[in-house]
């Protein structure tokens, strides 16, 4: 069998993953046949550009300065204590997870903007001077973009820090306690020491994220950032800047990436646990509810992005007042009549299932190859499966698009610009790839090969144990992982915003996008509308997921 | 330090996992907490600690009562089961963590450490990260960092169930040496009756939440006190007065014997009152273990110095001296 699937996933590999990358790297460090750092010092020595660096770098900053700010306090507080609401807050955390940040952003600008509803009502109040009013989003929304970044990320690490500190074997804590340390010592010297490397590696994946979304800044129209530059060099693909900046992008990430890795290396694989008590703490009485009245207010800021894009998708009126003036559910049929909308979901639905498909299929190959055969080169098929965990999506998106637009394969099936349907599919599968490699590779793992063995023994053929034992062992780590794959592509902004060209081809978000360019009055509201429905879609997959995966949530996020 | 523990109850929500459990442990002693899994021992060993506090009864640390005070300023050190060597500090960063926590500081930090560390025979790893380790080094890298900082009550959580069959009688010769130079007042929990009978200056063995017996290791194995301690140490007979073997030997009504293995008398000869046939025979070298069935076709088991091949007819006696009477529904453990 490996004989025959072993070439076929190279080949993938080098087609949709070396090639481009290479003809990435190639364009911006050949200059006219030979090495050159030019394009590189162009860049740096360009004020314009420096300022990009530096916004994008602050907004990554920022963005996981306030996430760990909140998250580490947060989790600890959900590993050592029980208090009222503990279970629903829990799910409720994910929440920001199921709007892409620029979606959100829509809903934000009807909330927070100049004469936004929290200002007409501090000015109702008598807070607020409506001929001054304050700018809550700053720096010509650089304020909004951290806080739409943080309120959508800040999940993310806390599932991390979460299983983080969950993994400290609280037989550690209490030696620490028995031997005289007080509580904050032993949060400084051993619980916090234990945790770094999963904390580390999630304040990464939001640092990336943050620094690479497109959505946020294209939605306040904030230019002078990188992902914004380098989704304006698409319409000029002879242009050696945009590659520069997508290398400079992909060199920042894989020094980090390293460094998670390095500090990763001292990952304490914990030395056999103790037996398990119950070591939660039951708050009583002002403390309960205080923590419960925090987490709530911190819930509630989380999700005034989804209640502006509920209440705009419901607004037939809303003008300088509170609330919408008046309430209608035109919009919704706006949704499923106008073309636009109607065909971008379909797109999306499309190449949303086929990449699932698509990503459980290698993703199941690739780790059974890599945990049950032996073959020459097995390490290199395993760096090959992580890769794409160093490569934010903006990247990879541009990468297929210079690559497969040029010869030799301008012009055919895999040309964005012919049908990105195909190069759409592979690039939200590729994306998401090393996280089912991931989780099939652990599903294996924990399956004892005995299991296996047992059946081949009892006469059945290595196709049929597969199918009948192996597969239904790790059946819930692959499904949570592939409506993971399902619900990243549905929420991806960057793929679909540089790879569909055309309105046919539009993905959902594309659409919203594309309707929030438009000057009648009614587009926003209409791509509020697609929003909610795109929300109560996701939601489902999530709260699925959750069902099947149970407590290790934490481990679809994982870098 | 005197340890007393007066009527103690500890529930966790409706269960009541220690009922009632009165306890002293003289300065100086290695005393024992020895119970099946479940039984409540290391519930009793958490609250000496202080990880949890009892909902009824007192503790006292000489004369004062510490219930409410948390661990950090008990001045207890526990050796965990797992080791809990924390696994981001080096060996001697891991032993030296006590004493910095209690300000001792330079040179006189430095000789402490060394002095617990040779003590243990780890002076030459201390350098070295405990995934370099064995489980055995691990667990005296624990038993170091247990004792460098002179607690009160060293506290002993089944330490050695994790370590492999050879290396488990080391560190029990390793302890035993240690607390005969330290006399540090000791509570060491375990399910092992080994450990116990050769460690202890003295057991309390306890079910179910209730301590059953105290007394040193010969007074628990020689004179049990019920049929539960009788059967849980070593291994008995039962005879109830119901069977035909209680009616040959006379067991009182209502009543059950218990007599040992190792004192049942037994022989090839036609010379002693009691007959049977060799159901088991089992040859361990030092001894023989028989399963015996009477004519009746009830069963005892005896060691016997010499082999007896399966199948042959013996005969056996129960010396009245070795004979323990207990109620007849007295519970017996299960093992």
């Amino acid at each position: 069998m490996k004989l025959f699937l072993l070439p076929l996933i190279v080949l993938f590999f080098i087609a949709f993953l070396l090639y481009p990358l290479g003809i990435l790297l190639g364009q911006s460090f050949f200059v006219e046949g030979r090495i050159s750092f030019d394009y590189f010092r162009i860049i740096l020595e360009n004020p314009f550009y420096r300022d990009c660096f530096i916004n994008s770098l602050m907004i990554g900053a920022w963005t996981t300065v306030i996430c760990l700010a909140i998250c580490i306090p947060l989790a600890y507080v959900f590993l050592r204590f029980n208090f009222p609401g503990k279970l629903i807050f829990n799910t409720l955390i994910l929440v920001p997870l199921i709007l892409p940040p620029f979606v959100g952003a829509i809903g934000l600008k009807q909330v927070l903007s100049r004469f936004g509803s929290l200002n007409l009502f501090l000015a109702e109040l008598g807070l607020v001077n409506l001929a001054n009013p304050p700018d809550w989003f700053g720096a010509g929304g650089f304020v909004g973009i951290i806080f739409l970044e943080v309120i959508h990320f800040f999940p993310i690490l806390f599932l991390s820090v979460q299983a983080a500190l969950a993994n400290v074997d609280p037989s550690l804590r209490d030696a620490a306690a028995n031997l005289g340390a007080t509580p904050m010592r032993i949060f400084r010297t051993v619980t916090v020491p234990l945790a770094m490397p999963g904390i580390f590696a999630g304040s990464s994946i939001v640092f990336v994220a943050s620094f690479t979304d497109l959505g946020a800044p294209l939605i306040f129209d904030f230019q002078t950032t990188v992902p914004t530059q380098i989704f304006n060099m698409i319409n000029e693909p002879d242009n050696p800047v945009g590659y520069a900046l997508v290398v400079m992008t992909l060199l920042i990430v894989s020094v980090l990436f390293i460094l998670g890795k390095k500090l990763g290396e001292g990952n304490y694989a914990m030395l056999g646990r103790s037996a398990s008590y119950d070591s939660t703490i039951h708050l009583k009485g002002a403390a309960a509810w205080l923590v419960t009245a925090a987490i709530s207010v911190l819930l509630l800021i989380a999700c005034l992005p989804h209640l502006g894009v509920i209440l705009t998708s419901f607004s037939a009126r809303w003008f300088m007042s509170v609330l919408p003036q008046e309430y209608s559910l035109q919009f919704y049929k706006e949704v499923f009549t106008l073309d636009l909308t109607t065909i971008s979901m379909r797109n999306s639905l499309f190449y949303a299932t086929c990449s699932a498909a698509l990503d459980a299929v290698l993703g199941v190959l690739i780790a059974y190859l890599l945990v049950r055969e032996k073959f020459v080169g097995k390490t290199l098929l395993d760096v090959l499966a992580m890769v794409p965990l160093a490569l934010p999506g903006l990247v990879i998106a541009f990468a297929y698009y210079v690559a497969f637009i040029r010869e030799p394969f301008g012009g055919g099936v895999l040309d964005p610009r012919q049908n990105p349907t195909l190069i759409l599919i592979i690039a939200y599968a590729i994306n998401r790839l090393p996280y089912i490699v991931r989780a099939a590779y652990a599903g294996l793992q924990q399956t004892s090969v005995s299991l296996e063995e047992a059946s081949a023994n009892l006469g059945a053929r290595p196709l049929q144990t597969i199918l009948k034992i192996t597969l239904p062992l790790i059946a819930a780590n692959i499904i949570a992982g592939t409506i993971m794959t399902f619900s990243f592509a549905m929420l991806d902004v960057s793929s679909g915003m540089v790879l569909a060209q055309e309105r046919n081809f539009f993905p959902f978000t594309k659409a919203i996008f594309e309707l929030m360019g438009r000057i009648t009055p009614t587009a926003p509201a209409i791509a509020c509308a697609m929003g909610v429905l795109a929300m109560l879609f996701l939601a489902l997959c999530l709260w699925g997921a959750s069902k099947l995966l149970g407590q290790k949530m934490g481990q679809l996020f994982k870098a | 330090m005197k340890i007393i523990l007066e009527k103690v109850v500890k529930r966790f929500g409706e269960t009541v996992i220690v009922k009632g459990a009165d306890l002293t442990i003289e300065d100086g002693e290695m005393f024992f907490l020895l119970g099946p899994s479940g039984c409540g021992k290391t519930t009793i060993l958490r609250m000496l600690a202080g990880f949890y506090d009892p909902e009824e009864g007192r503790i006292l640390f000489g004369d004062k009562n510490i219930i409410g005070t948390p661990p950090y300023l008990r001045n207890t050190a526990l050796v965990f089961q797992n080791y809990a060597v924390w696994p981001h500090m080096s060996v001697f960063e891991n032993v030296a963590y006590g004493l910095r926590v209690r300000q001792v500081k330079g040179p006189e930090l430095d000789k402490r450490v060394n002095a617990a560390l040779a003590q243990v025979k780890m002076s030459h790893l201390s350098e070295r990260k405990p995934s370099q380790l064995s489980g055995g080094q691990q667990q005296r890298v624990a038993l170091a960092r247990a004792i460098v900082v002179n607690p009160d009550l060293l506290l002993f959580d089944e330490p050695l169930s994790n370590l492999d069959a050879k290396l488990r009688i080391e560190m029990r010769d390793q302890i035993k040496r240690l607390h005969a130079q330290t006399r540090m007042t000791s509570l060491y929990v375990t399910h092992d009756q080994e450990e116990a009978l050769s460690l202890a200056t003295r057991i309390a063995v306890m079910n179910a939440g209730i301590i059953q017996q105290t007394g040193t290791p010969t007074e628990i194995y020689n004179k049990p006190a019920n049929a539960f301690v009788a059967s849980f140490i070593g291994e008995m007979n039962f005879i109830p007065h119901t069977s035909k073997l209680g009616q040959a030997l006379h067991v009182p009504e209502g009543k059950k014997i218990g007599v040992r293995p190792e004192h049942v008398r037994v022989s090839p000869q036609r010379d002693l009152p009691l007959h049977g046939t060799v159901l088991i025979s089992t040859y361990l070298g030092s001894k023989n273990e028989l399963t015996i069935k009477t004519l009746e076709g009830e069963e005892i088991r005896a060691w016997s110095p010499e082999f007896i091949p399966e199948g042959s007819s013996v005969t056996f006696a129960v010396p009245d001296n070795h004979m323990h009477f207990y109620p007849i529904d007295d519970p017996v453990a299960s093992h």
